[in-house]
């Protein structure tokens, strides 16, 4: 009966993956994209339970969709009308040259998985009660990863003091702003 | 492990992943771009993820914190881009922006 | 109790002077009165990069075998530290050419940024697993493509920017995704690991290379990934140019090669062949596209995506005289490459407009110094003696061939042979004067006097001849750094 459930909660869940990444590719209007992808990252979330990462789910939540897509909403409020998104990917060889390549992408995926199904994908190695607790990952940042933890610290600074370069404006000069050639 | 194996979830986030490059691809919208970076790097966690269920391993999932904090920091500057680009009045157009003369 | 393990703060060495210098100069910007911060945040850059150099230089004597620190992130070698003295010298001069760009904001705050873009780098070339890899990565693209739109008020800068941002995105994620498939072929993210996990060729290793391949591939503007480098170096303020094309090359190159070789040998016959083609498709796109270009830094781009090209015959040897030419064709390709760029900046700054090839005419009368730089530099790309792309290319091919990559070579010399050509034209236009403009300067009465540019410019001179004249001491110091890879 669990075993069925599981499975039951994992279709859901990849149904709503997958048609929800579809939603994000596809639709022309960046608001419902966002919120398709909103919907992604739920799904998500369940298989990371799915695969025992219940901090990842619970970040995931918080971080990703509390708070990212947050910001990518607040984006496509402001942006308002000039946020509309036609189709009309490129030039046509452009288009058929990316066709072909995630048709190849395609291809190669069944062929290694299928390939590796035998040996590598079997058997799942047992796990403790622990294994994706906040716990175990904290530690693990403290001790192997202590490196990458502070690194990543760096790489979000970078990106708020971007942020500020960006997004703030001198005052007008006057004429002396379109002088120079766009 | 109850459920679908490892494979399972290594087939989805494949089929993921290939619909955000074609997202980054044809797209020409930087928003719409954006998201299905977003897509494609979401796509490469549940990989890891799995996989680190697959070997009892918890560095995937370490990995995986950290890709997400990144892409949080890619998100913003890239949000940054566009509304500079927005507050100039430049056409939001990745095609447009600049020819494509490779 | 946790065990935190232990901090090798000598090797972080590098890396802690650009991110300090790089976090004093971000306070100078806002505490410091406004006069004085553009002069503040350079001289804290140029330290930073000149001590990170330093650094690295002391890291590279007492090294003699790798090893790897702080619980397997990053290792300290000879061969990371070389790139940090390459790195710490292009950004050194990169803050003296950067000196009189005109800038409407944030001037400090440019100089912060290059330095943690500097520190970014510096870490890159030492980063011993798939996620310092990819956390390297990030940190300096980030800094990079805020550097590339910097000029807000230009639109082909924010452009550039949205553009390097989304393709550089797009290939951290095939790295990434290339990353998660190694992990679960091998269980391990350290590239010494990966290599001891004998995985052979298992479907999920090998796709896994394929994708690391590829993501590296974007960054070091190996043709067909290349097609972002012509409109991001026109795009963005020519220092950053300068700095990208140098720094950018020199620390991805040697990351890749880092990674092919320590984490991958077993698959040694698989990524020869494919950097191989890489390499042929870069020299013969890279070479033909720049002769149909009219504006400089477009030239450039694609001289510099055709010189992606040699790079990759030398690693495509997969020995370690190819990685030995690989080093020492990277010091003069750096000078030459931030060279020519400042140059270009310096004509940039006194048209106000983006230079072509008509806007170079009468350069080398008007401006000697410059006008004989940028003459060395279009000699030293295209090969020529007295310069040390000479010998680079010397080395590049004799790797290849005892490699048994003779076809390479080939190409190699057509390639060198055809780019002749379009260096030379360059060469034509600075000395070139129309009837109508002789003897008025094009732009009009004598352009301003830039010390800082100039002293630049003169010291990568030194280095591009130098290099042919000491190339003993860098082949030296090349094959000591190509030492510390597992061949």
């Amino acid at each position: 009966m669990g075993d069925v459930l599981v499975w039951l909660i994992w279709f859901l869940a990849a149904g709503g993956l997958l048609a929800s990444g579809a939603a994000v590719v596809s639709v022309s209007n960046p608001f419902y994209s966002a919120l398709a992808l909103i919907a992604n990252l739920a799904s998500l979330a369940v298989l990371y339970l799915l695969l025992s990462a219940e901090f990842l789910a619970a970040a995931q939540v918080l971080v990703y969709a509390g708070s990212v897509m947050v910001m990518f909403l607040f984006v496509v409020a402001y942006l308002g009308g000039r946020a509309d998104a036609p189709w009309a990917g490129g030039p046509p060889l452009l288009r058929t040259a990316a066709l072909v390549a995630a048709i190849a992408l395609l291809v190669e995926v069944v062929v290694v998985l299928g390939l590796a199904w035998g040996d590598n994908l079997s058997d799942p190695a047992e796990i403790s009660a622990a294994f994706g607790s906040p716990g175990a990952i904290g530690e693990l940042f403290l001790t192997d990863h202590l490196l990458a933890f502070e690194i990543t610290s760096i790489v979000l600074l970078v990106a708020a003091v971007g942020g500020v370069i960006l997004g703030t404006t001198p005052r007008r000069r006057g004429e002396n702003e379109h002088r120079r050639e766009a | 492990m109850s459920g679908p194996g490892v494979g399972w979830y290594l087939i989805l986030s494949a089929v993921v992943f290939g619909t955000g490059a074609l997202g980054v691809m044809l797209r020409r919208s930087p928003l719409i771009v954006l998201l299905s970076l977003e897509l494609m790097l979401n796509a490469a966690n549940l990989a890891l993820i799995a996989f680190a269920r697959q070997q009892g391993d918890l560095d995937g999932q370490v990995f995986a914190l950290a890709v997400m904090a990144v892409a949080a920091a890619e998100v913003a500057i890239g949000l940054g881009l566009i509304v500079a680009l927005a507050r100039r009045d430049l056409p939001l157009d990745v095609d447009q922006a600049s020819a494509l003369k490779g | 109790m946790i065990d935190t393990p232990k901090v090798d703060w000598f090797a972080l060495g590098p890396t802690l002077a650009l991110l300090g210098a790089s976090g004093v100069a971000l306070l100078a910007s806002v505490l410091v009165p406004a006069w004085m911060r553009k002069g503040v945040a350079a001289g804290l850059a140029f330290l930073g990069f000149a001590l990170a150099a330093i650094l690295g230089g002391a890291v590279f004597a007492e090294t003699a075998s790798p090893e790897t620190t702080i619980a397997g992130s990053m290792v300290q070698d000879r061969l990371g530290a070389f790139a940090q003295v390459v790195v710490g010298a292009i950004g050194a001069i990169v803050v003296l050419v950067s000196w009189a760009e005109p800038r409407r904001s944030h001037r400090g705050e440019y100089y912060a940024l290059l330095a943690a873009a500097g520190a970014g780098m510096v870490f890159f070339v030492t980063a011993s697993n798939l996620m310092t890899l990819f956390l390297g990565l990030e940190w300096f693209s980030l800094c990079l493509y805020v550097l590339v739109a910097y000029d807000t008020h230009r639109a082909r800068s924010l452009e550039a920017g949205l553009k390097y941002l989304i393709v550089g995105g797009f290939g951290s994620a095939i790295l990434l995704f290339g990353s998660a498939l190694v992990y679960g072929a091998t269980g391990e993210l350290g590239f010494a690991e990966i290599a001891a996990a004998g995985a052979g060729s298992d479907p999920f290793l090998v796709a896994g290379l394929a994708m690391v391949l590829g993501g590296l591939a974007f960054k070091v503007s190996a043709a067909p990934f290349h097609m972002w480098t012509p409109d991001v170096y026109q795009g963005s303020p020519s220092s950053v140019t300068s700095f990208m094309s140098a720094a950018t090359k020199v620390a991805a190159m040697l990351v890749l090669l880092r990674v092919l070789t320590t984490a991958f040998p077993e698959e040694r016959e698989i990524w020869t062949v494919a950097v191989a083609v890489l390499a042929a498709v870069s020299l013969v796109w890279g070479n033909l596209a720049a002769f149909a270009q009219r504006d400089v830094k477009r030239l450039l781009a694609f001289s510099s995506v055709s010189h992606a090209g040699f790079m990759l015959v030398a690693v495509a040897a997969g020995t370690e005289a190819g990685a030995e030419a690989l080093l020492y064709y990277l010091v003069p390709y750096a000078a030459m490459s931030v060279g020519a760029f400042a140059v270009v900046a310096a004509r940039e700054r006194e048209l106000g407009r983006d230079v072509s090839l008509e806007d170079l005419a009468g350069l080398g009368w008007e401006r000697p110094l410059l006008g004989l730089s940028l003459w060395v530099f279009m000699l030293g790309f295209a090969g020529f003696p007295l310069t040390g792309g000479m010998f680079g290319k010397l080395f590049v091919f004799t790797a290849a061939y005892e490699a048994g990559d003779w076809w390479l070579v080939v190409l190699g010399v057509l390639a060198t042979a055809v780019s002749i050509a379009y260096y030379l034209n360059v060469v034509r236009w600075l000395y070139m004067r129309t009837g109508a403009d002789l003897g008025v300067a094009l732009a009009g009465g004598s352009p301003p006097r830039d010390a800082a540019l100039e002293v630049a410019v003169a010291l990568t001179v030194l280095v591009t001849v130098g290099s042919f004249f000491a190339a003993q001491p860098i082949l030296d110091a090349a094959a000591d750094a190509a030492r510390s890879l597992p061949f």
